[in-house]
Protein backbone atom coordinates (compact mmCIF):
# COMPACT_ATOMS: atom_id res chain seq x y z
CA UNK A 1 0.00 0.00 0.00
CA UNK A 2 1.55 3.21 -1.00
CA UNK A 3 1.70 6.11 1.35
CA UNK A 4 -0.99 7.84 -0.08
CA UNK A 5 -3.64 5.02 -0.10
CA UNK A 6 -3.22 4.96 3.72
CA UNK A 7 -5.06 8.32 4.11
CA UNK A 8 -8.40 9.73 3.19
CA UNK A 9 -10.39 12.65 3.30
CA UNK A 10 -13.39 12.86 5.28
CA UNK A 11 -15.49 16.07 4.28
CA UNK A 12 -17.82 17.74 6.34
CA UNK A 13 -21.58 19.27 5.90
CA UNK A 14 -20.20 22.59 5.85
CA UNK A 15 -16.81 21.89 3.64
CA UNK A 16 -14.27 21.48 5.68
CA UNK A 17 -12.02 18.80 4.51
CA UNK A 18 -10.08 16.60 6.92
CA UNK A 19 -6.98 14.39 5.97
CA UNK A 20 -6.84 11.13 8.14
CA UNK A 21 -5.17 8.25 8.38
CA UNK A 22 -7.67 5.28 6.90
CA UNK A 23 -6.85 3.21 10.22
CA UNK A 24 -8.45 6.05 12.31
CA UNK A 25 -11.42 6.60 9.88
CA UNK A 26 -12.65 3.07 9.54
CA UNK A 27 -14.01 2.65 12.65
CA UNK A 28 -16.89 3.99 11.36
CA UNK A 29 -18.60 1.22 10.29
CA UNK A 30 -20.10 4.03 7.42
CA UNK A 31 -16.98 4.52 6.30
CA UNK A 32 -15.68 1.08 6.58
CA UNK A 33 -18.37 0.49 3.71
CA UNK A 34 -18.58 3.10 1.73
CA UNK A 35 -14.22 2.19 1.58
CA UNK A 36 -15.25 -1.37 0.52
CA UNK A 37 -17.68 -0.04 -2.29
CA UNK A 38 -15.21 1.52 -4.06
CA UNK A 39 -17.64 4.02 -5.42
CA UNK A 40 -15.79 6.61 -3.97
CA UNK A 41 -12.74 7.91 -4.45
CA UNK A 42 -10.36 9.16 -1.21
CA UNK A 43 -12.39 12.08 -0.67
CA UNK A 44 -15.38 10.55 1.22
CA UNK A 45 -18.30 13.08 1.70
CA UNK A 46 -20.43 13.25 4.98
CA UNK A 47 -23.57 15.01 4.67
CA UNK A 48 -24.74 15.06 8.11
CA UNK A 49 -21.82 16.08 10.25
CA UNK A 50 -20.58 19.65 10.62
CA UNK A 51 -16.85 20.74 10.95
CA UNK A 52 -16.96 21.49 14.05
CA UNK A 53 -18.34 17.79 15.30
CA UNK A 54 -16.11 16.07 12.98
CA UNK A 55 -13.28 17.40 14.28
CA UNK A 56 -14.61 15.64 17.61
CA UNK A 57 -15.02 12.47 16.06
CA UNK A 58 -11.77 12.22 15.01
CA UNK A 59 -10.13 13.09 17.75
CA UNK A 60 -11.66 10.27 19.51
CA UNK A 61 -11.10 8.13 16.82
CA UNK A 62 -7.37 8.84 16.60
CA UNK A 63 -7.41 8.15 20.15
CA UNK A 64 -9.19 4.93 19.89
CA UNK A 65 -7.60 3.76 16.87
CA UNK A 66 -5.68 0.28 17.70
CA UNK A 67 -2.29 0.75 18.57
CA UNK A 68 0.25 -1.96 19.83
CA UNK A 69 0.92 -1.95 22.95
CA UNK A 70 -0.56 -4.16 25.87
CA UNK A 71 -3.91 -4.00 27.03
CA UNK A 72 -4.64 -3.28 30.99
CA UNK A 73 -2.48 -0.02 31.15
CA UNK A 74 -3.64 1.88 28.20
CA UNK A 75 -7.59 0.87 28.98
CA UNK A 76 -7.45 2.58 32.11
CA UNK A 77 -5.60 5.61 30.69
CA UNK A 78 -8.69 5.57 27.39
CA UNK A 79 -11.34 5.15 30.27
CA UNK A 80 -9.90 8.60 32.05
CA UNK A 81 -9.36 10.44 28.46
CA UNK A 82 -13.31 9.48 27.22
CA UNK A 83 -14.65 11.08 30.62
CA UNK A 84 -12.06 13.84 29.92
CA UNK A 85 -13.89 13.87 26.48
CA UNK A 86 -17.18 14.45 27.26
CA UNK A 87 -17.65 15.68 30.69
CA UNK A 88 -17.67 19.34 29.98
CA UNK A 89 -19.62 18.74 26.56
CA UNK A 90 -22.78 20.73 26.77
CA UNK A 91 -25.94 19.53 25.54
CA UNK A 92 -26.01 20.75 22.06
CA UNK A 93 -22.72 19.25 21.25
CA UNK A 94 -23.74 16.00 23.15
CA UNK A 95 -26.87 15.48 20.86
CA UNK A 96 -24.71 16.20 17.50
CA UNK A 97 -22.07 13.88 18.84
CA UNK A 98 -25.19 10.89 19.67
CA UNK A 99 -26.03 11.82 15.92
CA UNK A 100 -22.85 11.63 14.07
CA UNK A 101 -21.49 8.52 16.35
CA UNK A 102 -25.03 6.67 15.07
CA UNK A 103 -24.65 8.06 11.23
CA UNK A 104 -21.14 7.19 11.57
CA UNK A 105 -21.97 3.57 13.22
CA UNK A 106 -18.84 4.07 15.73
CA UNK A 107 -20.07 2.07 18.46
CA UNK A 108 -17.91 2.70 21.46
CA UNK A 109 -18.31 6.43 20.60
CA UNK A 110 -22.41 5.95 20.52
CA UNK A 111 -22.04 4.93 23.83
CA UNK A 112 -19.75 6.74 25.04
CA UNK A 113 -22.21 9.84 24.51
CA UNK A 114 -25.44 8.55 25.41
CA UNK A 115 -23.81 7.43 28.53
CA UNK A 116 -22.52 10.84 28.65
CA UNK A 117 -26.37 12.22 28.59
CA UNK A 118 -27.67 9.14 31.21
CA UNK A 119 -24.81 10.23 33.68
CA UNK A 120 -26.10 13.57 34.02
CA UNK A 121 -30.08 12.95 33.65
CA UNK A 122 -30.55 10.53 37.04
CA UNK A 123 -33.84 12.50 37.94
CA UNK A 124 -36.85 13.84 35.99
CA UNK A 125 -35.31 17.50 36.91
CA UNK A 126 -32.37 16.96 35.41
CA UNK A 127 -33.98 15.62 32.31
CA UNK A 128 -36.01 19.15 32.37
CA UNK A 129 -32.69 21.06 33.02
CA UNK A 130 -29.76 19.55 31.40
CA UNK A 131 -31.84 18.50 27.81
CA UNK A 132 -34.48 21.44 28.29
CA UNK A 133 -37.29 18.65 28.17
CA UNK A 134 -40.43 20.54 27.30
CA UNK A 135 -43.55 19.55 29.60
CA UNK A 136 -46.27 19.98 27.18
CA UNK A 137 -48.41 17.60 29.64
CA UNK A 138 -51.38 20.28 31.12
CA UNK A 139 -51.19 20.00 35.17
CA UNK A 140 -54.46 17.89 34.20
CA UNK A 141 -52.70 15.56 32.60
CA UNK A 142 -49.90 14.57 34.09
CA UNK A 143 -52.05 14.07 37.31
CA UNK A 144 -53.69 11.69 35.36
CA UNK A 145 -50.96 9.99 34.75
CA UNK A 146 -49.36 9.72 37.96
CA UNK A 147 -53.09 8.59 39.06
CA UNK A 148 -52.94 5.78 36.98
CA UNK A 149 -49.22 4.80 37.66
CA UNK A 150 -49.02 4.82 41.59
CA UNK A 151 -47.04 1.88 41.53
CA UNK A 152 -44.55 3.89 39.64
CA UNK A 153 -44.36 6.90 41.65
CA UNK A 154 -45.09 5.51 45.05
CA UNK A 155 -41.80 6.27 46.95
CA UNK B 1 -34.37 24.10 22.96
CA UNK B 2 -35.64 20.40 23.04
CA UNK B 3 -33.36 19.08 20.65
CA UNK B 4 -33.08 15.67 22.29
CA UNK B 5 -36.61 14.58 21.78
CA UNK B 6 -36.21 14.75 18.00
CA UNK B 7 -33.60 12.00 18.57
CA UNK B 8 -35.11 8.93 17.13
CA UNK B 9 -36.64 6.24 19.45
CA UNK B 10 -33.51 3.74 19.18
CA UNK B 11 -31.25 6.36 19.86
CA UNK B 12 -33.90 7.83 22.80
CA UNK B 13 -34.48 4.27 24.00
CA UNK B 14 -30.50 3.56 24.24
CA UNK B 15 -30.34 6.67 26.34
CA UNK B 16 -32.84 5.32 28.86
CA UNK B 17 -31.23 1.57 29.38
CA UNK B 18 -28.37 3.63 30.48
CA UNK B 19 -30.08 5.19 33.18
CA UNK B 20 -29.06 3.26 36.63
CA UNK B 21 -32.15 2.65 38.23
CA UNK B 22 -35.59 0.94 36.43
CA UNK B 23 -37.01 3.32 38.66
CA UNK B 24 -35.63 6.45 36.39
CA UNK B 25 -36.51 5.15 33.28
CA UNK B 26 -39.98 4.68 34.94
CA UNK B 27 -40.33 8.11 35.83
CA UNK B 28 -39.77 9.59 32.60
CA UNK B 29 -43.42 8.89 31.41
CA UNK B 30 -44.03 12.34 33.17
CA UNK B 31 -41.72 14.01 31.17
CA UNK B 32 -43.62 15.12 28.08
CA UNK B 33 -46.23 13.56 25.18
CA UNK B 34 -42.69 12.01 23.70
CA UNK B 35 -41.52 10.25 26.45
CA UNK B 36 -44.77 8.93 27.79
CA UNK B 37 -44.59 5.31 26.19
CA UNK B 38 -40.44 4.61 25.64
CA UNK B 39 -39.87 3.27 28.93
CA UNK B 40 -42.00 0.72 28.07
CA UNK B 41 -39.48 -0.64 25.37
CA UNK B 42 -36.23 -0.12 27.41
CA UNK B 43 -34.16 -2.96 26.27
CA UNK B 44 -32.17 -2.92 30.08
CA UNK B 45 -33.57 -2.70 33.45
CA UNK B 46 -31.53 -2.88 36.48
CA UNK B 47 -34.10 -3.01 39.28
CA UNK B 48 -31.74 -1.97 42.79
CA UNK B 49 -33.75 -2.48 45.89
CA UNK B 50 -30.16 -3.16 47.67
CA UNK B 51 -29.81 0.11 49.11
CA UNK B 52 -33.39 1.08 49.70
CA UNK B 53 -35.13 0.83 52.74
CA UNK B 54 -38.40 0.61 51.65
CA UNK B 55 -41.67 -0.80 52.67
CA UNK B 56 -41.91 -4.52 51.84
CA UNK B 57 -43.94 -5.29 49.05
CA UNK B 58 -43.60 -2.16 47.53
CA UNK B 59 -40.46 -2.79 45.36
CA UNK B 60 -41.74 -6.04 44.32
CA UNK B 61 -45.44 -4.51 43.26
CA UNK B 62 -43.29 -2.06 41.10
CA UNK B 63 -41.20 -4.62 40.01
CA UNK B 64 -44.27 -7.13 38.82
CA UNK B 65 -45.97 -3.61 37.45
CA UNK B 66 -43.52 -2.52 35.00
CA UNK B 67 -42.45 -5.76 34.00
CA UNK B 68 -46.13 -6.58 33.08
CA UNK B 69 -46.66 -3.85 31.25
CA UNK B 70 -43.25 -3.85 29.33
CA UNK B 71 -43.25 -4.21 25.64
CA UNK B 72 -40.03 -4.99 24.15
CA UNK B 73 -40.29 -8.76 22.67
CA UNK B 74 -36.31 -8.63 23.88
CA UNK B 75 -34.99 -7.40 27.10
CA UNK B 76 -31.56 -7.80 26.57
CA UNK B 77 -30.82 -7.22 30.24
CA UNK B 78 -32.65 -7.70 33.18
CA UNK B 79 -30.62 -7.19 36.64
CA UNK B 80 -31.95 -7.60 40.05
CA UNK B 81 -29.94 -6.18 43.03
CA UNK B 82 -32.34 -7.57 45.73
CA UNK B 83 -31.84 -6.82 49.89
CA UNK B 84 -34.07 -8.17 52.17
CA UNK B 85 -37.51 -7.14 50.73
CA UNK B 86 -38.05 -9.81 48.53
CA UNK B 87 -38.43 -13.63 48.43
CA UNK B 88 -38.22 -16.96 46.18
CA UNK B 89 -41.50 -16.45 45.26
CA UNK B 90 -40.87 -12.75 43.71
CA UNK B 91 -38.47 -14.11 41.94
CA UNK B 92 -40.79 -16.90 40.19
CA UNK B 93 -42.59 -14.34 38.46
CA UNK B 94 -39.82 -12.16 37.51
CA UNK B 95 -37.56 -14.94 35.79
CA UNK B 96 -41.14 -15.95 34.18
CA UNK B 97 -41.64 -12.58 32.71
CA UNK B 98 -37.99 -12.66 31.66
CA UNK B 99 -38.41 -15.93 30.09
CA UNK B 100 -41.42 -14.08 28.26
CA UNK B 101 -39.18 -11.01 27.05
CA UNK B 102 -36.65 -13.75 25.77
CA UNK B 103 -33.81 -12.12 28.10
CA UNK B 104 -29.98 -12.63 26.95
CA UNK B 105 -28.32 -10.99 30.12
CA UNK B 106 -30.17 -11.88 33.45
CA UNK B 107 -28.60 -10.90 36.70
CA UNK B 108 -29.71 -12.42 40.10
CA UNK B 109 -27.65 -10.47 42.57
CA UNK B 110 -28.26 -10.36 46.60
CA UNK B 111 -26.95 -8.02 49.05
CA UNK B 112 -28.63 -9.27 52.22
CA UNK B 113 -27.19 -9.32 55.90
CA UNK B 114 -25.07 -12.15 56.42
CA UNK B 115 -27.16 -13.61 58.48
CA UNK B 116 -30.15 -13.70 56.36
CA UNK B 117 -30.28 -17.18 54.57
CA UNK B 118 -29.36 -16.92 50.88
CA UNK B 119 -32.73 -17.07 49.21
CA UNK B 120 -33.19 -20.24 46.83
CA UNK B 121 -33.39 -19.39 43.17
CA UNK B 122 -36.71 -21.21 41.92
CA UNK B 123 -36.68 -23.94 39.36
CA UNK B 124 -37.75 -22.06 36.66
CA UNK B 125 -34.57 -20.63 35.83
CA UNK B 126 -34.11 -24.20 34.29
CA UNK B 127 -36.96 -24.52 32.76
CA UNK B 128 -37.75 -21.25 30.75
CA UNK B 129 -35.64 -18.56 29.32
CA UNK B 130 -32.49 -21.28 29.29
CA UNK B 131 -32.09 -21.67 25.30
CA UNK B 132 -32.28 -17.69 24.81
CA UNK B 133 -30.18 -16.67 27.92
CA UNK B 134 -26.22 -15.68 27.18
CA UNK B 135 -24.98 -14.22 29.98
CA UNK B 136 -26.08 -15.72 33.59
CA UNK B 137 -25.09 -13.84 36.84
CA UNK B 138 -25.66 -15.44 40.50
CA UNK B 139 -24.72 -13.77 43.33
CA UNK B 140 -25.26 -14.87 47.09
CA UNK B 141 -28.06 -17.48 45.90
CA UNK B 142 -28.62 -21.30 46.71
CA UNK B 143 -28.89 -23.51 43.48
CA UNK B 144 -31.07 -26.60 44.17
CA UNK B 145 -31.46 -29.85 41.97
CA UNK B 146 -33.49 -30.13 39.18
CA UNK B 147 -35.21 -33.26 37.78
CA UNK B 148 -32.73 -33.40 34.70
CA UNK B 149 -29.67 -32.07 34.17
CA UNK B 150 -29.64 -28.60 33.75
CA UNK B 151 -28.66 -26.98 30.30
CA UNK B 152 -28.03 -23.23 28.89
CA UNK B 153 -27.22 -23.90 25.60
CA UNK B 154 -26.49 -20.59 24.29
CA UNK B 155 -24.87 -19.27 27.67
CA UNK B 156 -21.10 -17.81 26.72
CA UNK B 157 -21.11 -16.09 30.53
CA UNK B 158 -21.40 -17.51 33.26
CA UNK B 159 -20.71 -16.04 36.61
CA UNK B 160 -21.17 -17.86 39.77
CA UNK B 161 -20.74 -15.66 42.72
CA UNK B 162 -21.04 -17.06 46.38
CA UNK B 163 -23.46 -19.67 45.36
CA UNK B 164 -24.24 -23.13 47.11
CA UNK B 165 -25.19 -25.75 45.30
CA UNK B 166 -26.87 -29.08 45.91
CA UNK B 167 -23.68 -31.16 45.03
CA UNK B 168 -20.80 -31.99 43.19
CA UNK B 169 -22.63 -33.52 40.67
CA UNK B 170 -24.48 -30.47 39.68
CA UNK B 171 -21.59 -28.35 39.45
CA UNK B 172 -19.96 -30.87 36.82
CA UNK B 173 -23.21 -31.54 35.36
CA UNK B 174 -24.27 -28.33 34.81
CA UNK B 175 -20.73 -26.83 33.70
CA UNK B 176 -20.15 -29.56 31.24
CA UNK B 177 -24.02 -28.64 29.58
CA UNK B 178 -23.02 -25.28 28.63
CA UNK B 179 -21.55 -26.56 25.47
CA UNK B 180 -20.89 -23.06 24.17
CA UNK B 181 -19.35 -21.31 27.51
CA UNK B 182 -16.72 -18.76 26.63
CA UNK B 183 -16.15 -17.23 30.32
CA UNK B 184 -16.81 -18.59 33.86
CA UNK B 185 -15.84 -16.52 37.01
CA UNK B 186 -16.22 -18.33 40.25
CA UNK B 187 -16.15 -17.15 43.49
CA UNK B 188 -16.43 -19.90 46.46
CA UNK B 189 -18.19 -19.48 49.53
CA UNK B 190 -17.79 -21.17 52.96
CA UNK B 191 -19.73 -24.35 53.26
CA UNK B 192 -20.96 -24.34 49.32
CA UNK B 193 -21.81 -28.09 49.58
CA UNK B 194 -19.24 -29.11 46.53
CA UNK B 195 -15.98 -31.13 47.95
CA UNK B 196 -14.49 -31.72 44.01
CA UNK B 197 -15.34 -28.71 41.65
CA UNK B 198 -15.40 -29.92 38.59
CA UNK B 199 -14.28 -27.48 35.22
CA UNK B 200 -14.61 -29.50 32.66
CA UNK B 201 -15.70 -27.22 29.45
CA UNK B 202 -13.90 -27.46 26.22
CA UNK B 203 -15.54 -24.50 24.74
CA UNK B 204 -13.81 -22.50 27.77
CA UNK B 205 -11.52 -19.22 26.80
CA UNK B 206 -11.38 -17.40 30.51
CA UNK B 207 -11.41 -18.73 33.60
CA UNK B 208 -11.31 -16.34 36.84
CA UNK B 209 -11.49 -19.16 40.28
CA UNK B 210 -11.42 -17.80 43.81
CA UNK B 211 -11.36 -19.73 46.32
CA UNK B 212 -10.79 -18.07 49.79
CA UNK B 213 -8.55 -19.30 52.65
CA UNK B 214 -10.27 -20.91 55.96
CA UNK B 215 -12.46 -22.73 53.52
CA UNK B 216 -13.10 -26.46 55.71
CA UNK B 217 -10.07 -27.46 54.49
CA UNK B 218 -9.88 -31.23 53.81
CA UNK B 219 -7.41 -33.30 51.87
CA UNK B 220 -10.14 -34.56 49.86
CA UNK B 221 -10.91 -30.78 48.67
CA UNK B 222 -9.57 -29.47 45.58
CA UNK B 223 -10.66 -29.05 42.07
CA UNK B 224 -9.99 -29.97 38.37
CA UNK B 225 -9.93 -28.07 35.26
CA UNK B 226 -10.17 -29.37 32.17
CA UNK B 227 -10.63 -26.65 29.24
CA UNK B 228 -7.67 -27.11 26.65
CA UNK B 229 -9.19 -23.50 25.12
CA UNK B 230 -8.43 -21.65 27.87
CA UNK B 231 -6.57 -18.55 26.95
CA UNK B 232 -7.38 -16.58 30.43
CA UNK B 233 -6.74 -18.06 33.60
CA UNK B 234 -6.90 -16.55 36.89
CA UNK B 235 -6.46 -18.40 39.40
CA UNK B 236 -6.32 -17.81 43.38
CA UNK B 237 -6.89 -21.12 45.54
CA UNK B 238 -5.94 -20.91 49.07
CA UNK B 239 -6.59 -24.61 49.73
CA UNK B 240 -7.11 -27.51 48.88
CA UNK B 241 -5.22 -30.33 45.50
CA UNK B 242 -5.60 -29.25 42.15
CA UNK B 243 -5.84 -31.60 38.95
CA UNK B 244 -5.13 -29.85 35.57
CA UNK B 245 -5.88 -32.65 32.83
CA UNK B 246 -4.94 -31.17 30.02
CA UNK B 247 -2.34 -28.69 28.17
CA UNK B 248 -3.38 -24.95 27.33
CA UNK B 249 -0.86 -24.14 24.72
CA UNK B 250 -3.24 -21.51 24.25
CA UNK B 251 -2.91 -19.05 26.99
CA UNK B 252 -1.61 -15.58 26.84
CA UNK B 253 -2.54 -14.42 30.31
CA UNK B 254 -2.21 -15.76 33.59
CA UNK B 255 -2.49 -14.55 37.22
CA UNK B 256 -1.31 -17.18 39.86
CA UNK B 257 -0.85 -16.80 43.42
CA UNK B 258 0.54 -20.05 45.05
CA UNK B 259 -0.22 -22.53 42.45
CA UNK B 260 1.65 -24.52 39.80
CA UNK B 261 -0.31 -26.24 36.77
CA UNK B 262 2.73 -28.39 36.11
CA UNK B 263 3.58 -29.96 32.50
CA UNK B 264 2.01 -27.49 30.22
CA UNK B 265 4.31 -25.43 28.46
CA UNK B 266 2.81 -22.33 27.65
CA UNK B 267 3.61 -21.25 24.16
CA UNK B 268 1.35 -17.87 24.17
CA UNK B 269 1.57 -16.39 27.46
CA UNK B 270 2.54 -13.21 27.33
CA UNK B 271 1.46 -11.27 30.21
CA UNK B 272 1.91 -13.15 33.78
CA UNK B 273 1.20 -11.74 37.05
CA UNK B 274 2.07 -13.70 40.27
CA UNK B 275 1.60 -13.18 43.93
CA UNK B 276 4.28 -12.90 45.82
CA UNK B 277 2.60 -13.87 49.26
CA UNK B 278 2.43 -17.26 49.54
CA UNK B 279 6.18 -19.00 50.60
CA UNK B 280 6.24 -20.76 47.67
CA UNK B 281 5.87 -17.83 45.25
CA UNK B 282 9.54 -18.10 43.62
CA UNK B 283 9.59 -21.95 43.02
CA UNK B 284 6.38 -21.05 41.19
CA UNK B 285 7.92 -18.12 39.38
CA UNK B 286 10.71 -20.06 37.97
CA UNK B 287 8.55 -22.74 36.63
CA UNK B 288 6.13 -20.15 35.35
CA UNK B 289 9.32 -18.84 33.43
CA UNK B 290 10.89 -21.94 32.26
CA UNK B 291 7.57 -23.14 30.78
CA UNK B 292 6.64 -19.64 29.37
CA UNK B 293 9.08 -18.96 26.05
CA UNK B 294 7.24 -15.63 24.60
CA UNK B 295 6.52 -14.15 27.76
CA UNK B 296 7.02 -10.03 27.29
CA UNK B 297 5.27 -8.81 30.54
CA UNK B 298 5.85 -10.00 34.17
CA UNK B 299 4.02 -8.79 36.92
CA UNK B 300 4.70 -9.63 40.66
CA UNK B 301 2.66 -8.19 43.55
CA UNK B 302 2.13 -8.42 47.14
CA UNK B 303 -1.62 -8.63 48.10
CA UNK B 304 -1.31 -9.04 52.03
CA UNK B 305 1.90 -9.08 54.35
CA UNK B 306 3.89 -12.09 54.87
CA UNK B 307 3.70 -13.49 58.56
CA UNK B 308 6.70 -13.08 60.62
CA UNK B 309 6.92 -17.22 61.04
CA UNK B 310 6.58 -17.62 57.45
CA UNK B 311 9.39 -19.37 56.02
CA UNK B 312 10.87 -17.32 53.24
CA UNK B 313 11.64 -18.99 49.94
CA UNK B 314 15.58 -19.47 49.24
CA UNK B 315 16.95 -18.48 46.01
CA UNK B 316 18.40 -21.02 43.82
CA UNK B 317 20.27 -19.67 40.69
CA UNK B 318 18.95 -21.96 37.85
CA UNK B 319 21.01 -23.91 35.82
CA UNK B 320 19.66 -22.11 32.76
CA UNK B 321 18.65 -19.01 32.54
CA UNK B 322 14.63 -19.42 30.75
CA UNK B 323 14.14 -18.65 27.00
CA UNK B 324 11.74 -15.35 27.85
CA UNK B 325 14.66 -13.78 30.21
CA UNK B 326 16.90 -14.12 27.05
CA UNK B 327 14.50 -13.52 23.81
CA UNK B 328 11.24 -12.11 24.99
CA UNK B 329 11.10 -10.06 28.58
CA UNK B 330 10.01 -6.41 28.72
CA UNK B 331 8.86 -5.29 31.36
CA UNK B 332 9.50 -5.84 34.65
CA UNK B 333 6.78 -4.62 37.27
CA UNK B 334 7.21 -5.39 40.77
CA UNK B 335 4.64 -3.61 43.91
CA UNK B 336 5.58 -4.66 47.22
CA UNK B 337 9.15 -4.90 47.21
CA UNK B 338 10.86 -5.19 50.00
CA UNK B 339 14.34 -5.94 49.29
CA UNK B 340 14.36 -8.79 51.11
CA UNK B 341 17.90 -10.80 49.97
CA UNK B 342 15.64 -13.23 47.86
CA UNK B 343 14.04 -10.02 46.14
CA UNK B 344 17.02 -8.87 45.49
CA UNK B 345 18.27 -11.81 44.13
CA UNK B 346 15.41 -12.14 41.58
CA UNK B 347 15.96 -8.48 40.51
CA UNK B 348 19.55 -9.06 40.11
CA UNK B 349 18.80 -11.76 38.03
CA UNK B 350 16.34 -10.43 35.64
CA UNK B 351 18.53 -7.14 35.40
CA UNK B 352 21.65 -9.48 34.78
CA UNK B 353 20.05 -12.03 32.21
CA UNK B 354 17.10 -9.49 30.44
CA UNK B 355 18.43 -9.17 27.27
CA UNK B 356 15.03 -7.41 25.95
CA UNK B 357 14.28 -5.81 29.22
CA UNK B 358 13.05 -2.17 28.40
CA UNK B 359 11.84 -1.18 31.48
CA UNK B 360 11.68 -2.22 35.36
CA UNK B 361 9.48 -0.47 37.51
CA UNK B 362 9.65 -1.55 41.50
CA UNK B 363 7.45 0.19 44.17
CA UNK B 364 8.09 -0.38 48.13
CA UNK B 365 4.89 0.20 50.47
CA UNK B 366 7.61 1.51 52.64
CA UNK B 367 7.54 4.47 54.59
CA UNK B 368 10.84 4.87 55.71
CA UNK B 369 12.84 7.04 53.35
CA UNK B 370 16.37 5.82 54.56
CA UNK B 371 14.75 2.16 53.26
CA UNK B 372 13.75 3.35 50.27
CA UNK B 373 16.51 5.04 49.53
CA UNK B 374 18.58 1.97 50.40
CA UNK B 375 16.88 -0.48 48.51
CA UNK B 376 16.92 2.36 45.56
CA UNK B 377 20.81 2.63 45.51
CA UNK B 378 20.92 -1.09 45.50
CA UNK B 379 18.66 -1.55 42.64
CA UNK B 380 20.87 0.92 40.29
CA UNK B 381 24.01 -1.04 41.28
CA UNK B 382 22.87 -4.54 39.78
CA UNK B 383 24.60 -5.09 36.19
CA UNK B 384 21.88 -4.31 33.09
CA UNK B 385 22.60 -6.99 30.36
CA UNK B 386 20.03 -5.08 27.87
CA UNK B 387 21.86 -1.31 27.42
CA UNK B 388 18.39 0.06 26.86
CA UNK B 389 16.71 -0.82 30.24
CA UNK B 390 15.15 1.68 32.16
CA UNK B 391 14.99 1.01 35.81
CA UNK B 392 11.96 3.32 37.40
CA UNK B 393 11.56 3.15 41.33
CA UNK B 394 8.78 4.42 43.56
Amino acid sequence: MSKSEKKIVLKSLDNEAFEVEKAVALQSQTIWVMCEDKCVGNEIPLENVTGQILAKVIDYCKKHAVVDGDGDESSEELKNWDTEFTKNMDQSTLFNMILAANYLNIKSLLNLTCQAVADKTKTIDEFHTFLNIENNFTPEEEAQICQENLWAFDD
Amino acid sequence: MDRISELPDDLLLRVLSLLPDAKDVVSTMVLSKRWQFLWMSVPRLVYDDSYQNIEYGKFSRFVDRSLIVHETPVIETLHFKLGKTCSAEDLKVWIRAANKCSVRDLIIEFYCPSKEPPVIVPRILYTGCTKMLVKLRLNNVILVNFSSPVSFPSLKTLSLILVKYPDDQFVSDLLSNCHVLEELDVERCLHDNVTVFDVRVPSLKGLVFYSPQNRDSDDEDGYVINAPSLEYLALSVEDGFCIIENEMPNIAKAYLDDLYPGGTVFHRLVHLSLCTCEPEWLNLLMCMLRDSPKLRALSLEQYYDLLAHQTRPLWNEPSSVPECVLSSLETLEWVGYEGTKEEKEVVGFMLRNGSCLKKVTISSNSNDRDKKFEMMKELTLFIRRSPTCQLAFD
